[in-house]
């Protein structure tokens, strides 16, 4: 995959249509809680079937993080589905907002945080904007920016932790 | 000490793998060593670490070379020729993996690799008697030694293995050698390697101990502990220093310290100390190198411990690491503008105001005003140098203690960016002390824990309900199962005296015939006695008349007899 062809893929179709009330539910609380501002840029990165925020920035870029087991799989849908690591690869630009949901648990990205870390640090331009969203019991990730936001959601009856930091 | 990784990635699939964080934390153990390329390798250096890898896998320029180009480490790359580009399909011990590619080793050789050889296609060589195959084997391709023209100086050994004429020509054609186990520290031709694991560790390295004092800051606690706890160098203890708050600081405390057993202490001062004799007293039951004071109230960003501690590991001569940082909360413009225009960085987002503090450069310059916070990380040795925190009038008490260590001779070094987020209370929210979402998401977790206790409960006391249920079923059983069994001796009995009397019956009737045989054999005898008188000589009467009651008698005596034995036979056929 080059990075032109993800380029032009922007703004495109995207992961699952699948929406459960779940994910709108989501989606809402992460609209309301992100900092008001006009994105140019937004990286998605969503570990379940989700949905699709291209109204969140001027161009928008969806990648199913794939599991660890998937790594360097062949995949006839090569564009969505993709590992975190590859993405500085395969993305021309950096972004600022980046959405990570639910695609930090260990079936993603295995033990391998210190990585995951300096990945984002390389997508997200400086006072970008991360956001993660993941059930809290199985969230251990703590990035290296300042962090603006933690809130705690009842979903589902589980406990999602948001967090939202800016670089 | 010369390392040998295989493969790296972000989980160990097999023995000869090391997952991501396991690489990365042994990464940060040789921060005080020096990595040096085998060219400069003295066996004799204890502190001196070579880095190699052999096979060179493509998921290590995906997974290692970043944190190895980062930390400025070189290293070894021990290709074998053949596998370049290709993959391991051919091993079906092992998970399929892709070996690098010439672009890959290109790369690698960027971010300080350096290539070196391993044969053309991995034989063992420890059996190999051919020196036509084995110069084939030690020969590299020119193509290749132009991948890298400083390298292909050094040897390794496919499986460690070698015999004495593999070692002689690889004497004639390389600078030196490495094996693994079955190499040794003498020779430079078969030099020893360590192959490294997952749970691999490098010491001596330098531990990392954070102190939480808290003294009615209950409610910040889950937020910073969380914060330290997510670090991606995690420290070696955390204690957590109540100084005899009356607030949820001990709950709380305790409550981690059971979650996080051998890492998180609680400690609960039996009266108030007050901030230097809590601080005193909890340093004296850390254990770590790097001290570090963390304000129940603060928050760390996920590289805080990794920063620092690099710091003072890569520099020996300073006492201190500290760090620009970020005010926030309701205070935090107020308390920003009371530094000089010079520090005050940027506001981010309208929440935190930054402050960007000068690089060391002298004693008198410290004097002249504190830019070393409260939250720095400093060595063990200067802080008992210094004799600790002490009581000094109008000076923060961390201030005095950084100002001794200065004034003993050791440095500063300043970490660039505000890796601190420093909370600024107003003066009512911090009497009030603020339930934060953390404090409040560990609540939510200590009374979904509560519940899933009780449902546990519960299900036991079901579980017991249905035990019990099942016990006085099975006794009820017990009890019919008992009384049936005494029917059936009562049963057992009866038959065994009927047994009885059947046995004496036969004894009898065996004793009878028995008697009936022996008066058989004696009237037979007496019979053959007679018969022997020829029945000429029985001429008169009398005699013949005698001769046949003789025989009537011993056809009744047989009939008798034979009947005797039936009744035996009857009686054995109706009770065997």
């Amino acid at each position: 995959m080059c990075a032109s062809k993800a380029v032009a893929h922007e703004a495109a179709s995207y992961i699952n249509p699948v929406e459960s009330l779940c994910d709108q539910r989501r989606l809402e609380i992460l609209r309301s809680e992100l900092p008001q501002r006009a994105f140019e840029r937004v990286l998605h990165i969503d570990g379940n079937q989700g949905r699709a925020m291209p109204e969140l920035g001027a161009s928008y870029v969806g990648i199913h993080a794939s599991g660890v087991a998937e790594y360097g799989a062949e995949s006839s849908d090569a564009f969505v589905r993709r590992s975190i690591f590859e993405l500085p690869r395969i993305l021309a630009s950096k972004f600022d907002l980046i959405m990570i949901m639910e695609a930090l648990y260990p079936k993603h990205i295995g033990l391998s945080l210190p990585l995951v870390y300096r990945t984002i640090d390389q997508l997200l331009s400086n006072g970008g904007i991360l956001a993660c969203l993941h059930l809290d019991s199985d969230y251990r990730a703590s990035f290296p920016f300042l962090i603006l936001k933690t809130q705690f959601h009842m979903i589902d009856d589980n406990v999602e932790r948001l967090e939202i930091y800016v670089k | 000490m010369i390392l040998l990784y295989h493969k790296i990635f972000p989980i160990a699939k097999t023995e000869s793998w090391v997952d991501v964080e396991s690489f990365h934390r042994q990464m940060l153990q040789l921060r005080r060593r020096e990595v040096v390329r085998l060219d400069e390798y003295d066996v004799s250096d204890p502190s001196q670490v070579v880095i190699t890898f052999d096979d060179v896998y493509h998921n290590v320029l995906e997974y290692a070379a970043p944190f190895l180009y980062e930390l400025g480490y070189p290293f070894e790359l021990f290709i074998s020729g053949d596998f370049i580009g290709g993959n391991d399909a051919f091993d079906p011990m092992e998970p399929f993996t892709e070996f690098a590619t010439e672009e890959d080793l290109r790369e690698l050789i960027r971010m300080g690799g350096r290539l070196q050889w391993h044969t053309r296609s991995h034989p063992n060589l420890g059996d190999e008697t051919s020196p036509t195959r084995i110069s084939r084997e030690l020969t590299i391709p020119d193509k290749l030694q132009a991948l890298d023209l400083k390298g292909m100086k050094w040897f390794a050994y496919p499986y460690g293995c070698f015999n004495d004429l593999t070692v002689k020509e690889v004497r004639e054609r390389f600078v030196g050698a490495v094996s693994c186990d079955q190499g040794n520290n003498q020779d430079r031709y078969l030099l020893k390697r360590t192959t490294v694991k997952n749970g691999s560790d490098f010491e001596p390295y330098a531990k990392v101990g954070v102190i939480i004092p808290s003294y009615n800051y209950g409610m910040f606690l889950p937020e910073t502990l969380e914060s330290v706890l997510r670090q991606s160098q995690q420290p070696t203890e955390i204690h957590v220093a109540d100084d005899c708050s009356d607030d949820v600081t001990e709950e709380v405390g305790r409550d981690y310290a059971n979650r996080y057993p051998g890492l998180v202490q609680f400690y609960r001062n039996t009266h108030n100390l007050g901030i230097v004799g809590n601080f005193n007293a909890a340093v004296g039951r850390t254990r770590s190198d790097y001290i570090m004071i963390l304000d129940a109230d603060n928050r760390l960003p996920g590289n805080y411990v990794e920063i620092l501690a690099g710091a003072l590991d890569r520099n020996p001569d300073a006492a201190v690491a500290y760090t620009d940082f970020a005010l926030f909360g309701p205070r935090a413009s107020l308390v920003w503008k009371d530094f000089p225009q010079a520090w005050r960085g940027e506001c981010i987002e309208g929440t935190f105001y930054t402050i960007r503090f000068p690089e060391f450069e002298s004693l008198d310059q410290l004097r002249h005003r504190n830019f070393i916070h409260g939250n720095s990380l400093y060595r063990r040795t200067a802080f008992e140098q210094a004799g600790g925190y002490r009581e000094a009038a109008g000076v923060p008490e961390d201030f005095d203690l950084f100002l001794r260590m200065i004034a003993l001779g050791w440095s500063a070094r300043r970490c660039a960016g505000p890796l601190l987020e420093y909370r600024q209370h107003s003066s009512d929210q911090a009497q009030s002390r603020l339930v934060r979402e953390e404090a409040l998401n560990w609540y939510r977790r200590r009374i979904t824990e509560a519940d899933q206790k009780l449902a546990q409960q519960d299900e036991a006391l079901r579980q017991l309900q249905i035990a019990k249920n099942r016990a006085e079923s099975l006794a009820a059983k017990r009890r019919i199962l008992l009384s049936n069994a005494d029917q059936k001796l009562a049963q057992r009995d009866e038959a065994m005296g009927q047994l009885q009397i059947a046995k004496n019956r036969a004894e009898s009737l065996a004793a009878e015939r028995l008697n009936l045989l022996q008066d058989r054999e004696t009237r037979l005898r007496q019979l053959t006695m007679k018969l022997t008188v020829p029945v000429a000589t029985c001429t008169d009467t009398q005699s013949l008349k005698r001769l046949l009651d003789w025989t009537r008698d011993l056809a009744d005596h047989r009939l008798k007899l034979l009947r005797i034995e039936r009744e035996l036979r009857q009686q054995q056929e109706k009770d065997p």
